[in-house]
């Protein structure tokens, strides 16, 4: 199967990163949050695919496929442990804005 | 290398296997005796730490590598390689770990012997040893994800109050982060060299030494990679969670952050800067400056004002990764030394105070300087103790820390940057200050009400503290034996090429 | 008939495009769906690009048990249990886009100026695979348990790390007396 260019999946990979970095900074529910280390991951995957298979046309490199694999199931341990803490954050506070976690200044 | 199919090395192996069993002692605890899920975790952590030893007289000969058993080596397998450096770094986790343990038994005992806690301590120690260990840059992210899950849930521990959640979320947030910009660095060096091994990539980036400035890929990751690692090891502007997680997680925990969590940090920096990036040395050197310089000010400035004192330590040890990465940014075999020595000692500095202050919360209930005053002279030994911690970290000489500044100091003339070398001796000075301000309210202040009430302090939580400042001592007044072992760490690091040596037999055809 | 390559395109643009919605959306439940349909997207690319195990792994993952996990934490947190208020017009949101806009341009302009050549480094020849889908599942398995067994037993430790943590966290609260 033919591949676009890698130039086009950089790209992609790299509007998917600035979409992650750009939802941390600016919002504030706890969950898009999380979300956006969600999008941030699959932007990682996405591009260890894309150096796998770009290399040589009509074959493809097991190494990313192995470590997509593992950093996957990484990846969903870390969102349940942040959720498990959104939620409780949500049982103490009583708000889902994490600008109003402010117990903890200077 | 062993009978089993799959062996990491012996003490990463029996951490493993602690973290499996604590649970399943603490099940098992109506036959077995109440503490058996904390005697577990502690002969865990006791055995791994005896198991060092025979592997460091191993490797003191060359580096130790590891793969699977049944596959030839190649680029392409797991590696763990084990080197002094990853011994020193190993030794320190483990150490804090035992302190730890030993302590929390009395401090969480109102809390009941609680499982978790102590599985979740062991592989955090097991996550530091095994980034201590790793050659390939797969195993070292899925160590470094087993210590970051574990710490997450660790500094959130005390769930029931408010604080601890909110620093674990924001730490589990920035962290989760950091650990994803790592990722795409480590995607972005896969898609140049194909191989994930740290030997194969540095021998591969070392054959185009020349022409390594021009490469702006090269460029793109290491910028993605010291974000990851900066935001581990809390230097500025990546800092931001470590104020609020030392405060709220619970004491022993904030040791293992402090002495373990940021030095795993800087020592990522350490070994990929050294061997991957090392034809780039004119490009991170400067950088690292820069921001070693940064992150030293902020720490210091920012204790300045501190009234909470887990909040003022958490802000010195910011401070202290500043130190640490600035022997790093010099550029010498001397610095690294310097560095590397840093870490070992001021892990065991910022340990014992954090224990200290620990007891002073059991004991007074409160974590504000201004209402322990005089707590030396209602608890002598306690105060004993956290006087000699904090003279070591001021840099008294004849404690151990100032060794290690002097080494970085030294490295930094040597390297011919005088004026940094200025910032880092005023940044020295700026902290004796606070150290020195602390210590009088202490020791010389009246005693308060609070203090009166105190309640006494278990030996159990007293003697880890006491192990660790006659560590401080012994290696402040006969540190040649500990100087020898970091320099010989940093000379096989340098340069990385007694790690490419030891390449399984694939080694260069060009 | 669509080339495959079209078909890469406007996958890669649909992904984008929902992880744009999953930001901006103003429900938090139709951000989680829109996060499901990135996911769904994302494991299309995968299959065509010939990574059949990738992409079933994908869709069980992220579009199965994260999703669900957000599912449970919205309702749990009565996320949208609050009427619409008034769209907040932040004037952060214009500098934030700009700075994206930005950083787009710039990474366009690398890629023009040194393009990303694959395997530049590479100086032992890698191991590869055939990308047709059997030849590809058998040997990314035979690869994983092989070469990579430490990384797949290691990693079943971080899931035992986050599985105690949950049960140490959201255990009701400690009872004093007991």
């Amino acid at each position: 199967m033919t591949t676009m260019p890698v130039q086009y999946y950089l790209l992609g990979a790299f509007a998917l990163i600035t979409i992650g970095f750009y939802c941390l900074i600016t919002r504030r529910n706890m969950i898009r949050l999380v979300i956006a280390i969600d999008i941030l991951s699959n932007a990682a995957h996405l591009m260890f695919i894309v150096f796998s298979s770009s290399a040589k046309p009509g074959f493809t490199q097991p190494l990313a496929h192995a470590l997509v694999i593992i950093s996957m199931a990484m990846d969903g341990c870390v969102v349940a442990v942040a959720l498990a803490l959104v939620m409780l954050a949500y049982r103490r506070y009583g708000t889902r804005d994490v600008r109003q976690l402010r117990k903890l200044r200077w | 290398m062993g009978p089993l199919p799959i062996d990491f090395s012996p003490p990463i192996n029996i951490l493993l296997l602690g973290a499996l069993a604590t649970p399943i002692a603490r099940a098992l605890s109506s036959r077995l005796g109440k503490a058996a899920a904390q005697g577990c975790a502690i002969v865990a952590l006791i055995l791994s730490g005896a198991s060092l030893y025979p592997l460091y007289q191993a490797v003191r000969a060359g580096p130790l590598s590891l793969v699977p058993a049944d596959c030839e080596p190649s680029p392409l397998a797991a590696c763990l390689s084990i080197d002094l450096m990853g011994i020193l770094v190993a030794s320190v986790a483990i150490l804090l770990g035992i302190a730890a343990a030993v302590y929390s038994t009395r401090y969480r005992e109102s809390e009941g012997s609680d499982a978790e806690y102590y599985a979740l301590l062991l592989l955090m120690v097991a996550g530091m040893v095994g980034v201590g260990f790793s050659a390939d840059f797969l195993t070292f992210f899925v160590f470094w994800e087993i210590m970051s899950v574990a710490s997450y849930v660790l500094v959130a521990f005390e769930s029931e109050s408010a604080e601890p959640i909110e620093a674990g979320l924001k730490y589990a947030i920035m962290s989760a982060a950091g650990n994803i910009s790592l990722l795409l660095g480590i995607a972005l060096l896969y898609g140049l060299t194909g191989t994930l091994n740290f030997a194969y990539i540095a021998q591969a980036f070392k054959a185009e030494a020349a022409t390594a400035a021009q490469d702006i890929w090269q460029l793109v990751a290491l910028a993605l990679i010291l974000v990851g690692f900066g935001t581990k090891a809390a230097i500025v502007p990546f800092h931001t969670w470590l104020p609020d997680a030392h405060p709220a997680a619970p004491s022993p925990i904030s040791a293992m952050l402090s002495g373990g969590l940021i030095k795993a940090g800087a020592y990522g920096l350490i070994r990929i800067c050294t061997v991957i990036f090392f034809p780039l040395s004119r490009v991170w050197q400067p950088a690292l400056l820069l921001l070693a310089l940064l992150t030293m000010f902020t720490g210091n400035l920012l204790a300045l004002m501190q009234d909470d004192l887990k909040r003022l330590l958490a802000f010195s040890s910011i401070a202290q990764i500043g130190y640490i990465v600035f022997g790093l940014a010099t550029g010498t075999s001397d610095g690294l030394t310097g560095s590397l020595f840093h870490i070992l000692n001021h892990a065991l500095a910022k340990g014992l105070l954090f224990l200290c202050a620990g007891a002073f919360l059991y004991a007074t209930g409160t974590r504000r300087i201004r209402d322990l005053c005089g707590m030396a002279k209602q608890m002598p030994v306690l105060g004993t103790i956290f006087t000699l911690g904090m003279l070591a970290i001021a840099g008294l000489p004849g404690l151990n820390v100032f060794m290690s500044e002097m080494w970085i100091i030294r490295a930094g003339i040597e390297a011919e940057q005088f004026l940094p070398t200025m910032l880092l001796i005023f940044n020295v000075l700026l902290s004796v200050v606070y150290y020195l301000r602390t210590i009088q309210v202490i020791v010389v202040g009246r005693p308060t009400t609070t203090v009166a009430e105190a309640r006494p302090v278990p030996a159990a939580m007293l003697a880890p503290m006491a192990v660790l400042a006659g560590l401080c001592l012994v290696i402040g007044l006969y540190p040649d034996p500990f100087i020898r072992f970091a320099s010989q760490a940093a000379a096989t690091t340098w340069h990385g090429s007694a790690y490419l040596a030891a390449l399984p037999t694939g080694g260069m055809a060009r | 008939m669509i080339t495959t390559v079209a078909w890469q395109l406007v996958l890669l643009g649909a992904t984008c495009g929902f992880a744009l919605l999953a930001v901006e959306l103003h429900d938090i439940l139709h951000a989680v769906l829109a996060l499901l349909a990135m996911s769904v997207c994302l494991a299309g690319l995968f299959w065509l690009m010939s990574a059949p195990f990738l992409a079933v792994f994908q869709l069980l993952i992220y579009g199965g048990a994260i999703v669900a996990l957000f599912i449970v934490t919205v309702s749990l947190t009565g996320a949208r249990a609050r009427s619409a208020r008034a769209a907040r017009r932040d004037p952060v949101w214009v500098m934030g886009a700009l700075t994206c806009l930005a950083v787009l341009v710039l990474v366009h302009t690398l890629i023009q100026l040194r393009p990303f050549e694959t395997l530049r480094y590479a100086l032992l020849p890698p191991v590869f695979a055939e990308a047709s889908p059997s030849i590809v599942t058998q040997q990314v398995s035979h690869f994983l348990w092989n070469y990579r067994g430490p990384d797949l037993i290691a990693q079943g430790f971080v899931a035992l790390a986050a599985a105690l943590g949950c049960i140490a966290l959201l255990r009701p609260p400690h009872r004093r007396d007991s």
